[in-house]
């Protein structure tokens, strides 16, 4: 019962805050918000939660005389909607609502019974209590020592051995001290992904109207921490496929009550943890892919072929294949979805798309929980070393383990049931041509192979941006243990090298 | 009076104004970059920020010897090193526009200035 109402009261929150932002110029939204009070209030009466059910019957009957939204009061809506979700952290954590919970709200309470909202004003643009605010500029030059430090570090540790005992301890206490700071400024960077939910919530109603569509959208997981590089970078991504699933997915409400699905339409994000990894699933439950359709529009461009569903549904995400569709004829989803996988597999993630007609979509973003540490595999490319993320490595091969053959200029190493397109490192990033090793990567829309020489111990590094300088070829670059540069290769852009999937 | 720092890049004297110097170091450690713009060697490591590693003999019609010293100084968006043949020492004159890119003035008797700026446009990046 209580995991029902806490799902219900953070769904509430949420409403709350969206609410809050269409408050200036939808007047209407007071009633809505009235609505969420009076519904938190009965469910929080009902659980025994006296403080959450008092605030509620204040503001019910605060938001119920108002015609239009008093100054302050959409701050007010806005932190009140943020400390109800923290509360219901507690309430989950304790199963009680503790003086503490009863101590966070005080303040609501004061301020709706002198129905003055002004203090909050000042609150505006804070997320959470005020304190020192860094700017990622300047985290990111604190991270760029750190990383120094940790190469230096690294360096070190490769002479243990030969230190004298007492120096051999400092520098474990060191080590051990350097761990701890990392970790410490890689939390700093860690945001909830609840205030990237309730812009999404804002987005949603905003696109549902705009197509004349009925949708609610139902947010959990939105306590868990990102880095804030992976929740900024995943945003655009999370946007794409909540239009592609108002636009494609949910049915109008005329035609949904046909089908015997209530009018309104449902779109889910739900974000679980799982190690430090984290995964993003964007579900609707619309008209699903149209999976005839989609076959006949891949057979009309690549010919007739033999693909199971998991290989249909990837041509959605492969770059050209949507575009040449001008007409939209697609029933199921297509625009714009290579965009999503290229800037999720450039974070070292990838995506997952299921999909069951008439039932829905759902399209899982899974990407690792910080961009500060990456997980590298090291390849050595003629006389240079260079970086990939772990992440899109899916085997390696000796090269004469593999079946290789040449059609016209592509080469293609033989898999079974297929055929994956070859690139030879050497002669793409000049290092001399052929290697001894076939690696196969993941990247671009489909699996590659990619001719090295040498595929040398794993490792990890924080990934630095190279700006203009880098071009489209690398995601940047890494400080190697002994100081030296290594650039990472971007998986797209060798798949492009490729020739796209086969 | 400015004060500049002096070197030679091949065997042509050029100078930089001191403001936009970051430093000087002989051995710097710096990778190949593969499809780098015109006159970017490849990228190195400048107290642990990656920056661009230039040849500026590529703009300059002289043949650099390629180092061995590097010259780290401000860019638009970050340091950006450049290979200098020797360095001459600190300078002080009096420097006179001119409008000659990658050149932003000239002082003693003769000697031109870099902009350093300038080089990092005439890279594209």
């Amino acid at each position: 019962m209580l995991t029902d109402y806490l799902e219900e009261a953070r769904n509430i929150c949420q409403a709350l805050d969206s609410a809050s932002y269409r408050l200036s110029r939808e007047p209407s939204a007071l009633k809505e918000v009235m609505r969420l009070f009076h519904t938190l209030k009965g469910s929080s009466g009902f659980m025994g939660f006296d403080t959450i059910t008092e605030l509620c019957h204040l503001a019910e009957d605060r938001v119920s005389a108002m015609d239009k939204p008093p100054e302050g009061f959409a701050q007010f809506l806005r932190s009140l909607a943020g400390t109800l979700e923290e509360v219901m952290g507690e309430i989950e954590s304790t199963g009680a609502e503790l003086p503490s919970c009863k101590e966070k709200l005080r303040p609501f309470v004061e301020a709706l019974s002198a129905e003055d909202y002004s203090v909050f004003l000042e609150a505006a643009g804070f997320e959470g209590s005020p304190g020192i605010r860094i700017t990622p500029e300047k985290l990111d030059r604190i991270l760029a020592f750190l990383g120094e430090a940790e190469a230096t570090k690294n360096r070190l540790s490769r002479e243990r051995s030969r230190l004298p005992r007492d120096l051999a301890r400092a520098f474990h206490e060191l080590e051990l001290s350097m761990d701890a700071l990392r970790d410490e400024i890689m939390g700093l960077r860690m945001v909830d992904m609840g205030r990237y939910l309730r812009r999404l919530g804002i987005l949603v109603q905003e696109m549902a109207d705009q197509l004349g569509k009925r949708v609610e959208m139902v947010a959990l997981g939105s306590e868990i921490q990102v880095d804030k590089a992976v929740a900024d970078g995943v945003m655009d991504a999370m946007v794409h496929l909540i239009r592609n699933a108002l636009d494609h997915g949910i049915e109008p409400p005329q035609e949904r009550e046909r089908l015997g699905k209530p009018p309104a339409g449902r779109i889910t994000i739900e974000i679980t943890q799982e190690g430090n990894r984290v995964r993003i699933a964007v579900s609707d439950d619309g008209a699903g892919v149209d999976m005839e359709k989609l076959r006949a529009k891949a057979e009309e461009i690549y010919g007739k072929m033999e693909l199971d569903e998991k290989a249909l549904l990837s041509l959605l995400f492969t770059h050209g294949f949507t575009t040449k569709d001008k007409a939209g004829e697609l029933s199921g989803r297509g625009v714009g979805l290579d965009v999503v996988k290229e800037s999720v597999e450039r974070m070292g993630g990838n995506v997952l798309m299921e999909t069951a007609r008439d039932q829905g979509t759902r399209v899982t973003l899974d990407l690792p929980l910080t961009l500060l540490v990456t997980p590298l595999a090291f390849l050595r490319i003629g006389n240079e070393t260079f970086a990939i993320p772990l992440s899109s490595l899916v085997r390696v091969d000796w090269r004469e383990d593999v079946e290789m053959v040449k059609v016209g200029e592509r080469s293609f190493v033989k898999r079974p049931g297929g055929a994956l397109p070859l690139v030879d490192g050497g002669k793409v990033l000049g290092g001399g041509e052929g290697g001894d090793m076939v690696i196969t990567l993941r990247g671009g829309g489909g699996e590659f192979g990619l001719l090295v020489d040498e595929v040398l111990p794993e490792g990890s590094g924080v990934i630095r941006p190279l700006g203009s300088v880098g071009g489209k070829a690398f995601i940047g670059a890494i400080i190697g243990p002994d100081g030296t540069p290594i650039l990472v290769l971007d998986p797209a852009f060798l798949s492009e090298r490729a020739g796209g999937i086969v | 009076m400015s004060r500049f720092v002096a070197f030679r890049v091949g065997e042509r004297p050029l100078a930089l104004r001191i403001e936009d110097v970051l430093g000087f170091a002989r051995e710097i450690k710096w990778c190949r970059l593969p499809f780098a713009p015109r006159g970017v060697v490849g990228i190195a490591n400048w107290r642990g920020r990656i920056c661009p590693l230039i040849d500026p003999g590529v703009f300059l019609d002289t043949i650099s010897g390629g180092g061995p010293w590097v010259c780290a100084c401000q860019g638009s968006a970050g340091p950006i090193a450049i290979l200098v043949d020797s360095v001459m020492g600190i300078e002080t004159g009096e420097i006179t526009p001119v409008s000659q890119p990658p050149f932003i003035g000239i002082y003693g008797e003769g000697r031109l200035v870099l902009d350093a700026k300038e080089i990092e446009r005439l890279c594209g990046i």
